[in-house]
């Protein structure tokens, strides 16, 4: 098993090397058959990987204990779905998992554009291929997952309980999906520049694949932050680790490019620059998979005994320097359409939006590379913790916030002040409104103050949008407002979609400063029967109850909650799990407290219960935290998943002109974004 | 601001500042990487070191050179190495006399606990603390137990950063001895 | 030729006062960037040091600093009414030198068995280092765990 998994991985190395020259030189000399055996090799390296893939899983199934990857990182005693995540919670096996998530974009863009783009197309396929040999060397020469023990173990070691919840089962394969997604509109930048087809065909045909890969890493940074919180038991969801903030910066500039791109559509301008934040995206991606894998930055999640950090350096360097001298060849032809007209325009507040995005990248990535940086140049080894990320980040992105708003209020080309001054006045004084209500209802912290009350001022403008689209369509049509708004958004779904997009980033937005002002924290010795109090709550100890099976056993306390009027509310369960596999590692398990006849717990914050220690004479410790409006992050990413998906849905638009219901169409083509 | 001057274009201005930051942010993670970058450990000569043994004696490696060396790196904090220290006991007492040494290397502990972990399993082969983890960083250990076989020419034959069972450590030694 | 046409098309570019423009709000942003990115590091600096260098060299007061050292196990004294943990740490190469450590916030599963720990907070000679934060990385190969 193990040997044939190894002969799949050498030969899809082959095979990936082989599609890389193939249709490099294909193209180039024009030679469409060299091209088509190619595009063949790419399949073949996609359904080998499948296969490696596919005995790897099969080995954890079966233990095959064989495989020093198995023995590492699984043991008898595990659940099927958990020997199944198996694949990733190592090292060999991530990066197998990792290559094969590359093999299968590059298969689907090579199978699904065979009959478009035949310019470019080519060329896409064989950066894709070059990045996925880089890999594939590193599988066969540095990293095989199926390296052979000299023995057989009677058990595995089992895999990290950390890892052993759906969580972290879902969140490796989600965050990989988007670290590699980016590789593909990268390609078809890369294909641009080296067929020298430079119009915005590269932008259209790589639109989808873009927003499917900013939507998975926005989930991965969403889902990990979710993770930390549920899991990790310390009150709190975003800790500024190096790892969390290298999942975070190719979000940053994907989310510039995403919005540079559309300059690039509607007006022919800042094309260089969407080129730069599609390189730096992509090598942003590479450099988290190489912060995670090298152990460069001591974080909780690097895995130092890689060798591989030099290997993934190395490519970086390739990368990012090669993409960057392709660009320059092609500088001069890349020259805007036009000029920007004025500081008041569309253009200018997505120039500013871009240069904060990349402001915000830079001091993140400042931060995490302030040790190394330190050391190289003073010898001493200096970091910056979270005090600084949160100093630098509140202002920029409070910025960003704000432009955000006007962005979407400021015409294209031009606007007089008086105009602008017009359409600003309903917004803002939503936001004055609600700066007056959230003072009256106690909220005085200047900075939450300042930046929920700019989150009612974006959240007015976008809605305001939605409104006043529904009502000129009404009025022209007829329709009922429901079917006016319908049709608003199906007819140009990518300006809608990402409006959706900013009401679900407003939401967390809130959600991140409302818990970072306002969180409340007690700690308690309860004795059976005691109470403690915080935010409005009473809880009571009820004494210990024991749970065990095969594979843990949890200690839970029993809490009563009670509101501040006495009534009971319901029960929380904090406890400390054991698992037998590896005793010396008990967790704690956070019971966030949820009960439906006290809306607040299900809308405005979270009451947050850690058991931090059970003593043997049956009193427990109990730390509580009140979190508000936490819930609102995970609702604004909700929202955020939904308005990638109009963004991003394929034929509605186009269906929908097709198949005209009687009721008159509004002339011009749908426009994008 | 630079660009002011007619003699420099803005378009190779810009070019080589980004080039610029490029190459030096790659240096910079290279030296960072150097500064950490773990060297083959297996098939190179096996890393210099000297112990200080918990009875007073001095251990230093290449005084054992002629020798098959097992090194075992263990903590009394440790589960697994509870399991695997009857196994190296066994081993060493069928071993002594063929030209194996052992030495235990007691990572990050504290002296009562690693004593009495040792009357516990009767650990009586070479062994003392790794002062400051200087062995346990030129060995590049991830964890503990975690065990290195040094062949008669001062080389390491194998890592194994696992709990060794007896037929793993046995095999070793032997293919070692025949060697 | 090109080189000269290039020449002129900047001098144009400049000499227009709607660039003047950007350039000036350009530069107004990047220096806005450069003076919060400054006084954000510089007020955040925490300088890694070892417990004989914290005895010996004296630390200047008000300074971050992370210790690294392994635990006095003996010493631990946790206070859970008043949420503070007290403990010695000690230099694995020299466990004569000790540094007293008080603790207040929220203590990690793997504190109790891990064999070191590294503490983040302020040192006044002569006193004990009161830490708020610290993080077990512990030696033991699936044992990693930090709090903040």
């Amino acid at each position: 098993m193990a040997d044939l998994g190894y002969i799949a991985i050498v030969l899809a190395m082959a095979s990936a090397l082989y599609a890389a020259a193939a249709c490099l030189w294909g193209q180039r000399r024009g030679e469409p058959q060299l091209v088509a055996s190619g595009r063949n090799a790419v399949f073949a390296a996609g359904g080998l990987l499948t296969l490696a893939v596919l005995l790897l899983v099969y080995s954890f199934l079966v233990h095959d204990f064989q495989i020093r990857y198995v023995a590492e990182n699984s043991s008898r005693h595990m659940p099927t779905l958990y020997l199944i995540t198996s694949l990733w919670g190592g090292h060999a096996g991530s990066l197998l998992f990792w290559t094969w998530i590359l093999s299968m974009f590059a298969t689907a863009v090579t199978y699904l554009y065979r009959d478009r783009h035949p310019a470019l197309l080519p060329y896409t396929s064989a950066v894709l291929s070059i990045a996925q040999s880089f890999f594939l060397i590193l599988l066969v020469f540095l990293a095989n997952p199926f390296e052979k023990l000299p023995f057989i173990p009677g058990d595995g070691l089992g895999l990290n309980p950390l890892l052993q919840n759906l969580g972290m089962a879902i969140h490796p394969p989600n965050l990989y999906l988007g670290y590699v997604g980016v590789s593909v509109p990268w390609a078809f930048a890369m294909a641009a520049l080296l067929s020298g087809k430079l119009d915005a065909g590269w932008i259209r045909a790589t639109r989808r694949w873009t927003l499917l890969a900013w939507l998975f890493l926005s989930l991965g940074v969403t889902l990990g932050g979710q993770w930390a919180y549920v899991e990790l038991g310390w009150g709190g969801y975003w800790g500024w680790d190096p790892v969390e903030n290298s999942s975070f910066l190719p979000w940053l500039t994907g989310t510039a490019f995403l919005h540079s791109v559309i300059v690039t559509e509607r007006r022919g301008m800042l094309k260089v620059w969407n080129m730069l934040l599609i390189i730096l995206t992509y090598n942003l991606a590479i450099f988290g998979a190489f912060v995670t894998r090298s152990g460069i930055i001591d974080s909780v999640h690097s895995f130092t005994e890689s060798s591989i950090g030099p290997a993934f350096l190395a490519y970086i360097a390739l990368s990012l320097i090669g993409s960057l001298l392709l660009l320059f060849r092609r500088w001069d032809q890349l020259r805007g359409d036009h000029q920007l007209e004025a500081i008041l325009s569309k253009e200018a507040a997505f120039l500013l939006n871009n240069l904060l995005f990349l402001g915000a990248t830079f001091a993140i990535f400042w931060g995490n590379i302030f040790p190394i940086l330190s050391e190289a140049v003073r010898g001493v080894k200096v970091t910056v913790g979270a005090p600084f990320f949160n100093q630098v980040s509140a202002p920029i992105f409070l910025a960003i916030l704000i432009t955000m708003g006007l962005g979407m209020l400021i015409a294209w080309r031009r606007q007089t002040i008086s105009s602008l001054v017009r359409s600003l006045r309903g917004p803002v004084s939503a936001g004055i409104v609600a700066a007056i209500v959230l003072w009256l209802m106690g909220v005085r912290l200047p900075p939450a103050l300042l930046g929920l009350s700019t989150c009612v001022f974006v959240g007015a403008v976008t809605v305001r949008e939605f409104y006043q689209g529904t009502l000129a369509r009404h009025r022209l049509t007829g329709e009922p407002y429901s079917v006016a708004l319908r049709k608003l958004i199906a007819r140009n779904q990518p300006r809608y979609g990402g409006y959706i997009v900013h009401l679900g980033v407003i939401l967390a937005a809130a959600g991140i400063i409302g818990s970072q002002a306002y969180q409340q924290e007690a700690q308690a010795v309860l004795g059976p029967g005691q109470a403690m109090q915080i935010g409005g709550y009473r809880l009571v100890f009820q004494g210990f109850s024991e749970l065990r099976n095969e594979n843990l056993q949890l200690i839970r306390a029993n809490l009563d909650v009670y509101n501040d009027q006495g009534r009971y509310l319901g029960r929380a369960e904090p406890a400390k799990e054991l698992h037998f596999v590896r005793p010396d590692q008990p967790m704690t398990e956070a019971d966030i407290f949820r009960a439906i006849g006290e809306p607040r717990t299900l809308f405005l914050e979270d009451l947050y219960l850690i058991l931090v220690a059970a003593s043997p004479e049956g009193t427990a410790t109990l730390r509580a935290f009140i979190n508000p409006l936490v819930n609102w992050i995970w609702m604004g990413a909700l929202i955020l998943i939904a308005g990638t998906a109009v963004a991003a849905w394929p034929e509605a638009s186009e269906a929908r002109v097709r198949v005209p219901r009687g009721a008159p169409q509004p002339a011009g083509s749908p426009t994008r974004f | 601001m630079v660009a002011t001057s007619p003699w420099v274009r803005p378009r190779t201005l810009a070019q080589g500042l980004i080039l610029a930051l490029a190459a030096g942010l790659i240096t910079l993670l290279a030296l960072g990487l150097s500064a950490r970058a773990p060297k083959a450990i297996v098939g190179n000569p096996a890393p210099e070191f000297e112990l200080e043994l918990f009875d007073g004696g001095v251990v230093r490696l290449s005084a054992l050179r002629g020798n098959v060396v097992v090194i075992n790196f263990w903590a009394s904090w440790c589960g697994p190495c509870r399991d695997e220290a009857p196994i190296l006991v066994d081993a060493w007492h069928a071993y002594r006399d063929r030209g194996v040494v052992f030495i235990g290397i007691d990572y990050v502990d504290t002296e009562p606990e690693a004593h009495a972990f040792m009357q516990e399993f009767a650990v009586d082969y070479p062994n003392g603390p790794d002062k400051g983890q200087r062995i346990a960083r030129q060995y590049q250990i991830t964890g503990v137990p975690e065990t290195f076989f040094i062949d008669r020419q001062g080389r390491v034959a194998a890592h194994y950063p696992l709990p060794l069972t007896r037929h793993l450590l046995i095999s070793n030694i032997e293919l070692l001895l025949t060697a | 030729m090109a080189k000269a046409s290039a020449t002129i098309e900047i001098a144009r570019r400049w000499a227009n006062p709607q660039s003047a423009k950007f350039v000036v709000g350009g530069a107004i942003i990047l220096a806005a960037f450069a003076y919060l990115l400054f006084t954000a590091t510089s007020s955040s600096l925490v300088f890694y040091h070892t417990i004989d260098e914290v005895i010996a060299q004296g630390i200047p007061v008000g300074e971050r600093i992370r210790v690294a050292g392994a635990i006095d196990k003996d010493s631990i004294e946790w206070d859970a009414e008043r949420d503070t943990l007290a403990f010695t740490l000690f230099n694995p190469d020299n466990p004569s030198q000790r540094i007293f450590i008080i603790y207040r916030g929220l203590v990690p599963d793997t504190f109790w068995t891990s064999p070191h720990v590294i503490m983040e907070g302020e040192y006044t000679p002569g006193q004990s280092f009161v830490a708020d934060a610290m993080s077990v990385q512990c030696p033991s190969k699936y044992v990693r765990a930090e709090i903040q």
